[in-house]
């Protein structure tokens, strides 16, 4: 009997122990699993995100290849298959690219809408011009993830002014200096230097700086619209912002915008070079030298006064009314700037518009009459003035086969002192400097423009046309439409007078000098307006016989690898696009600056024809869920 | 015919179990214990998992030119720590621009992709001792891609999140064991460097007998990837 209750005993404590033993088990197995299943669907999870940076960075590349890429069609063209490498496997079908990367459970679905070539909003598909959105589906395991990418065609710069020494926009009398965008989310300038400005009413009066509401913006909005930057410190009038928050605060309510001083970071100036640049292909050789349209005679016609032109007025903005959709909705109105009027001529009793000779001055020092007014048709020795009665056009560019100067496809006029740049043509002076030098304000550069009996010649590929991207319609005067360009490769180009027209003035290695009377537009595909290895300098016109400097107008990029300064003479500056100096830029004197940054641009600046990449992407919005 | 057990057998057998005893429950003194500090651990950590997630979302989806912050410092006594006096203590304020609803057609702008903020986010530290971490979303009169100009200790870091100015929806409090919350912009990489710090108290630290003040700390560095221009 006491052995059977021994073993009872030890029965009795094997099966506690075991039972005990196994409990812990099961603790430690339901424990490990646990563990494990967390440890997995976060694994998963991450799995899934890493899927969804995959998609988007297979599709950037794709992207980046070709700007057409997961359009509508572009599969039936294109193989839909591809494999990169061992690790990654896609297949496109319409506007859906699905991968896999083997060796992982992990794959990606990505729903494209391209909008990459086109210059207006998809609005159905909610994506911006010149950009592509992306929903992004990744799965790993039983996770996902969505993402949401829109990724755009980067602008060359993403600031109106860029300076990497320091910029200054001064005049110690009153100005204004405004700052303005087409891009409702980017107005800024920058310098990597100091910035200098003018009173943002620091201490009383009316803000020297302004920047402007974007368009669509509520009119109640006070800002801020933009932002100044600067790597060091930024002083407007005389006073210094960093470590001033009060008078920092106070200039941004002012101004509408805001200033950082002192960033610490330095702004990355994209490189230019003259061959990346884009334009006319038809060369024609312009020797350099100095081109004077000299006065032939004082007795001249007068100049009988003319009316002053009325300002058409402004129309302001009107908000929204109602909710888009309802009966009764009323779209919101963008302002519209108003439209200078012209003032008044004033009658001038002499005034040598005509009456011109051209003289050529080689950089040798020999110098040749060109051309001159025809005896009798302006000056003769009875002194009688005849005015001109045609235009007398002198072909100043050699003949690409005999030397000569015979082509017509650059051309000065003696009534209007201008030297024309036919469409579509490049005027290249490969030595030497250019200097078109007049006097009583002419000397003028023309680009761009119709010239009478300049033969029209073609010119390669499809760049040029103002309007790509515009819509299909072409205008009816498509020469007109064609932009022309003056370089120069290793000289100086200087006008005296005004540089007007369509196109862009190109000094390699050197420097531009211009006056403060130019209307010089580029075209949106080639973007550059000036370009020079050296300084970009306007200084304000001689005022004699009426003719005074005026304002200074450019429409796309002007880029200086040297200093940017324009002395403005009380007139103004206006730029839309960018202005760019690898220097410092200098805008004195000028009674109202005007910057609009607009990266229509400044889209295309560089000619990548050459290059691997074929456009330039810049991720703007992300979101993940 | 049975002996009974000596006095002298008793107290032995009584002084082994009391041994026994104290072995045991010293063992299981020290299982709970260790089972305190590693909740209180553990809280403090699923605490600052919840905080961090929430401030990387915010965050991410931000732009870096939106990111505000206001430097606090607050001067407290700690409790349990009344010995060292008052103690000084970051209780910043960090305010990025967001958006509500990232679902709706509206979330991105059609002209520029770019994210249409629509509110901003707030989070800071209270100053209380045992400071909280309140997350609150604010929409001053003024909404956009650019910093809040409302957004101050005056107007948006009360103890008392409810007399904040512009705040809409839910005010969260992501902890209420915050010891310091710092957070800074860093222009050069365009990071946001959040430091967090919170502050566990418990019973007797397992092993030592000492009281449980354990201190968590964390550090997010974000880099919002909405911001335009990229430098």
């Amino acid at each position: 009997m006491r052995n059977w209750r021994r073993r009872g005993v030890a029965l009795f404590v094997v099966l506690l122990v075991m039972f005990v033993l196994l409990t812990l088990l099961g603790a430690f197995v339901r424990v490990n699993n646990t563990n494990l299943n967390l440890l997995g669907l976060g694994l998963t999870r991450v799995q899934a995100e890493e899927a969804c940076n995959s998609a988007v960075q297979y599709a950037w590349m794709r992207l980046d290849k070709e700007a057409d890429w997961g359009s509508p069609g572009y599969f039936t063209s294109h193989s839909p298959h591809e494999v990169l490498g061992s690790r990654l496997e896609c297949s496109g079908s319409g506007t859906t690219v699905t991968g896999k990367v083997n060796g992982t459970d992990m794959t990606f679905t990505i729903q494209l809408f391209n909008n990459l070539n086109n210059a207006s909003p998809d609005e159905p598909n909610r994506v911006p011009k010149y950009a592509v959105r992306m929903s992004i589906e990744g799965r790993s395991g039983n996770a996902r993830k969505h993402m949401e990418v829109v990724l755009r065609k980067r602008a060359f710069v993403d600031a109106s002014a860029v300076a990497q020494l320091r910029m200054a926009v001064t005049n110690p009398q009153p100005m204004k200096w405004n700052i303005d965008s087409t891009d409702r989310q980017l107005n800024m300038v920058r310098s990597n230097g100091t910035l200098l400005g003018p009173n943002p009413g620091l201490g009383g009066g009316p803000s020297q700086i302004e920047f402007l509401r974007p368009a669509g913006t509520p009119a109640a909005a006070q800002g801020p619209f933009g932002s100044a930057w600067a790597s060091d410190e930024i002083t407007l009038g005389t006073t210094a912002l960093s470590g001033n928050s009060a008078a920092t605060t106070t200039a941004g309510v002012n101004t509408k915008g805001q200033f950082v001083p002192k960033t610490g970071g330095s702004y990355q100036i994209p490189d230019l070079k003259p061959e990346d640049l884009t334009g006319p292909t038809t060369e024609r050789t312009l020797p350099g030298g100095t081109y004077s349209f000299l006065i032939a005679g004082t007795d001249v016609p007068a100049v009988p006064a003319q009316e002053a032109v009325a300002e058409v007025p402004a129309v302001e903005a009107q908000p929204e009314v109602g909710i888009p959709g309802e009966e009764g909705y009323q779209p919101a109105v963008e302002a519209t700037p108003a439209v200078p009027g012209r003032a008044a001529v004033a009658a001038v009793d002499a005034y040598t518009q005509w009456n011109q000779s051209l003289v050529y001055t080689d950089p040798a020092g020999h110098v040749q009459v060109l051309a001159s007014v025809p005896s009798g048709e302006g000056h003769g020795n009875d002194y009688t003035p005849v005015p001109l009665n045609r235009d007398v056009w002198v072909p100043l560019a050699l003949d690409p086969a005999t030397g000569a100067r015979t082509d017509r496809s650059i051309l000065a006029n003696l009534k209007t002192c201008q030297i024309v740049v036919a469409p579509g043509i490049k005027a290249v002076v490969p030595s030497g400097d250019l200097r078109v030098d007049g006097q009583l304000g002419s000397g003028n550069l023309a680009l761009g423009t119709r010239v009478e009996g300049a033969q029209q010649e073609e010119h390669d590929g499809h760049r040029g046309h103002r309007r790509r991207g515009r819509g299909n319609a072409q205008p009816e005067d498509e020469a007109l439409a064609q932009p022309s360009s003056l370089e120069a490769l290793d000289g100086n180009i200087s006008i005296y007078g005004a540089a007007t027209g369509w196109g862009a003035i190109v000094s390699h290695q050197k420097d531009i000098s211009l006056r403060m009377r130019n209307a010089l537009a580029t075209d949106p595909d080639g973007g550059v307006a000036l370009y020079a290895g050296g300084d970009v300098t306007m200084l304000s016109g001689r005022q004699s016989y009426g003719v005074d400097c005026s304002d200074a107008t450019f429409l796309g990029l002007i880029y200086a690898k040297g200093n940017f300064l324009a002395r403005a003479n009380q007139q103004n500056l206006n730029i839309e696009g960018a202005l760019v100096s690898k220097g410092a830029i200098d805008i004195l004197e000028a009674r109202n600056v005007n910057f609009k940054y607009n990266p229509d641009f400044l889209f295309d600046i560089i000619d990548t024809t050459s290059q691997t990449s074929a456009t330039r992407l810049e991720q703007v919005s992300l979101s993940i869920r | 015919m049975k002996r009974g057990f000596s006095l002298l057998e008793l107290c032995v057998s009584l002084g082994i179990l009391s041994f026994v005893l104290l072995g045991i429950f010293g063992v299981f003194e020290l299982g709970q214990s260790s089972f305190h500090f590693a909740s209180l651990r553990q809280g403090l950590q699923s605490e600052a998992r919840v905080a961090f997630y929430a401030l990387g979302n915010d965050l991410r989806h931000s732009s870096f030119v939106t990111v505000t912050t206001v430097p606090r410092t607050v001067s407290v006594i700690l409790p349990r720590q009344e010995s060292r006096g008052n103690q000084t203590l970051d209780r910043d304020g960090l305010c990025t621009a967001g958006v509500e609803n990232w679902e709706s057609p509206g979330a991105i702008d059609i002209h520029s992709g770019f994210p249409n903020f629509d509110s901003f986010v707030v989070y800071y530290g209270t100053s209380e001792p045992e400071g909280r971490l309140i997350r609150q979303v604010v929409r001053p009169a003024l909404v956009g891609p650019y910093p809040n100009a409302e957004f101050s200790l005056v107007n948006s870091m009360h103890d008392n999140p409810l007399a904040n100015s512009s705040r809409v929806g839910v005010t969260r409090t992501l902890s209420k064991r915050l010891l310091s919350f710092r957070a800074r912009r860093d222009n050069d990489s365009r990071l946001v460097v959040v430091l967090l710090r919170l502050r566990g108290m418990g019973g007797a630290k397992p092993g030592t007998g000492a009281r449980a003040d354990e201190t968590f700390e964390l550090t997010l560095k974000t880099y919002p990837e909405n911001t335009y221009p990229r430098v």
